[in-house]
Parts: structure tokens; sequence; C-alpha cells
């Protein structure tokens, strides 16, 4: 009885309980071994298509991938599955990959019953949209072994059945900055995208759909700017987000700063679904007293 | 026993004192002075944060009360939020309070 009197007595009560702001602003220090970041490639998936799924995992030590894993996917009609509570039943788990990044080949659901397909709205419409019959979505989970713990994360796949419209491209890397000056024990961070192409072929104004976040990840130290920096788009078309990073008192050796682009943007063939992507640097500072 | 362990934890948030009205507004290129003020019930000093502040958002020192913002026409409407912590790592307390940044046409 005395034990769980004491976790009561130190858990916030619901109405307390801010913590996806707060982790995100303020649990920025690899601590731990962490999967911080999840991307697929493409950024709307098909049924029947390759899927490139990659992660920045980061730990303190050594670090490896255990396991690629999907759950809840049904090849006799869609699945709507969010979210990592699905894999606690472990009947429902499917292998993908024992390392990273990982190619996997999605099923053809054309032929499943229940899909109606995804036409493409017509000029002037109001957006049609139907997920569950023209999508099943399911969650991939990324465990990674650290020296001493374990890191997890997840990402929501959404599989396209009988899509009409293009898909968008992934973010390239080449076209993802980070750049750091040192002034004195403060680390200067900027962090830039410059799309060297549009997102999709024959869209040419994403903008107005199109939003960025920024997310950092030090090994050490305290960001002034926090752990979630908002993203600005310059009258020369680059994205751009700051940081500044103050390196501790007695601090010696390597330091490393991630930092990763989150991309969310609205399905320009289906103006309700929104799409997302990731991409993500790591520098790495050298500090000697 | 509740009410021992909970004192034991050091268990209120920090509050915000003033201002209370995280609207924020000015004109392109202008310079802004503002300080903020909190308090801990538990006597804790109080630490503020800024997650997606606007481009120009500059704080004196990390955590601290005093901003300078100037103002960044590039970059606004901006949605973000102060958080107060007060304590120390898995004991830090938090509270969170939506800010708004505009520009004055």
């Amino acid at each position: 009885l005395i034990p769980w009197l004491l976790l009561l007595g130190c858990t916030p009560a619901p109405d307390d309980w801010i913590e996806p702001s707060i982790s995100a602003a303020l649990d920025y220090r690899v601590d731990r071994t962490r999967v911080a970041a999840i991307r697929l490639d493409p950024p709307i998936q098909q049924s029947g298509g390759e899927v490139v799924v990659d992660a920045l995992v980061l730990s303190p030590g050594p670090v490896a991938v255990r396991a690629v894993e999907g759950c809840g996917l049904r090849t006799d009609g869609p699945a709507r599955v969010i979210g990592a509570a699905c894999f606690s039943t472990p009947d429902l788990v499917f292998p993908i990959a024992t390392r990273l990044p990982a190619t996997w080949r999605a099923p053809d659901l054309s032929a499943a019953p229940g899909f109606v397909g995804c036409p493409r709205p017509p000029e002037g419409e109001p957006p049609w949209l139907e997920p569950n019959a023209c999508q099943s979505v399911f969650p991939i989970l990324v465990t990674a072994d650290g020296d001493d713990d374990l890191g997890l994360g997840v990402v929501d796949v959404r599989l396209d059945v009988g899509r009409e419209g293009g898909v968008p491209r992934p973010l390239h890397d080449q076209e993802i900055a980070l750049e750091a000056e040192v002034l004195g024990d403060t680390v200067e961070l900027r962090f830039t995208w410059t799309p060297d192409a549009p997102l999709f072929d024959d869209v040419t104004d994403l903008d107005t759909n199109l939003s960025l976040s920024a997310r950092w990840l030090v090994d050490d130290g305290v960001l002034a700017g926090t752990g979630r920096t908002t993203v600005t788009r310059g009258s020369d078309g680059v994205w751009w987000t700051e940081n500044a990073l103050h390196i501790p008192d007695g601090y010696e050796g390597p330091l490393r700063v991630a930092a990763i682009f989150d991309l969310y943007a609205e399905d320009p063939n289906f103006p309700a679904a929104v799409w997302s992507d990731a991409a993500w640097r790591v520098a790495t500072v050298e500090v000697s007293p | 026993v509740i009410a021992l362990v909970l004192m034991a934890c050091g268990g209120r948030p920090p509050e915000l004192v003033a201002p209370l009205d995280l609207t924020f507004s000015g004109a392109s290129g202008e310079v802004i002075e503002l300080r903020f003020d909190a308090e801990d019930p538990d006597g804790d000093a109080v630490l503020f944060w800024w997650p997606e502040a606007p481009p120009g958002w500059a704080q004196a020192s990390p955590g601290g009360p005093d901003v300078t913002w100037t103002v960044d026409a590039a970059a606004l409407p901006t949605f973000g939020e102060l958080i107060l912590e007060s304590g120390d790592g898995d004991a830090a307390l938090h509270a969170v309070y939506p800010a708004t940044f505009l520009l004055n046409e």
C-alpha cells in the first residue's frame, strides 16, 4: 500500500498532465536512448508500393536497432489502427526489418473488400474523403537497444488504395543545412531548408497548406530557444530557424546537436488529408577547456 | 500519508503574475523590452521558457525573465507558449500559458 501512495503523491493530477507540450520543449537532452524521429519515403504511402523507413536514433553510448515492426494491418479489408497500443497484442505484430533504413513492400489491397478508392475531387468541388474506404492505417514501431536501456518510436502509416493524383517527394538531405558558430560558451545554431524542387510535381503553390516546425536534441547544455522552435520562410524562399546552446561549465569532449525538421502539409489532391515528413541533421561540437 | 508525500514532492507549480495577457504586438523593426514576473508557492526559483517564439525574441539570459523582442514582419503572426519551470530535474514542476505574437500594420 505504501509504495502505491508514494507513486500517487508524486504523480500530477490528471488536470496537470501537460507532458506532451513540456516534453517536446524541455526534454531535449540525449540522456537516454531515444528514437527522435521516423520518416517514410514516399511521404504518402501506396497499397502495393515500396516504403523506405528511416529513423534518427540517439543514445549517450553505443546503440543498435533491434526491430522495425508493424501492427494491425489486414489484407481482408481496411484497418484503422493508430498509435502504439496495438503492439501489446503480439498476434497483430509483424516484422519489417532489423536495421535502418529498411525497405518494405506494402501488400496490394486493391482487391480487398471494403475499399472504394480515393477519387480526386472535381475542380472546385468540396473535398471528398472517406478514409476508411480508401486507406488502411497502421503503426510502425522502431525499437533500439542502448547500453542499458531501450528507445521506442512510433509512426502511423497510411496506405492509400486506388488513389488518383500525384504523391509528394520526400525531403532531400542535401536540402537541409545546420550551421553552428561558437561564441565563447555559446553555440549559435541555424537550421535551414532550401527546397531544390517542388514537393509535388503538379502543384506549384503549397505555401498556404504547408507548415514546418523544428525540434532539437543535445548531449548536454541548455538550449535558449528550448527544444522546439518556430520555422520561418524568408523572402528568398529559404525556411529557417535558430537556437543557441549554452555549454555547461567544465564540459569537455564532443557535444552532439541534432536538429529535426517536421513538415506537415495538406494533401492538394485531398484537402482534408494531412501528410508529414521529417529531415534531420546531427552536428558535433568539440569542446575543449 | 498522502499529505506528507505531497509536501515531500514539493507539489505546486509556479504561477505567472504579470503580464497575465500574453498577446504581444509590434511594428516591423520595432524593439520592445519585456519583463515577466512569476512566483512559486514553494519559494523555488522560476525559469521562463518560450518554445516557438518568433525570430527576434531574445532572452537576456537562458530561462531569465527579461526579453528583448525585435519585431520581424516576415515571421508573424506566431503562436507559442510560455512554460514556467521551478524545481530541478525529475522534481521540476511546470505551468504552460499560450502566447500570441501579432504585427501592427
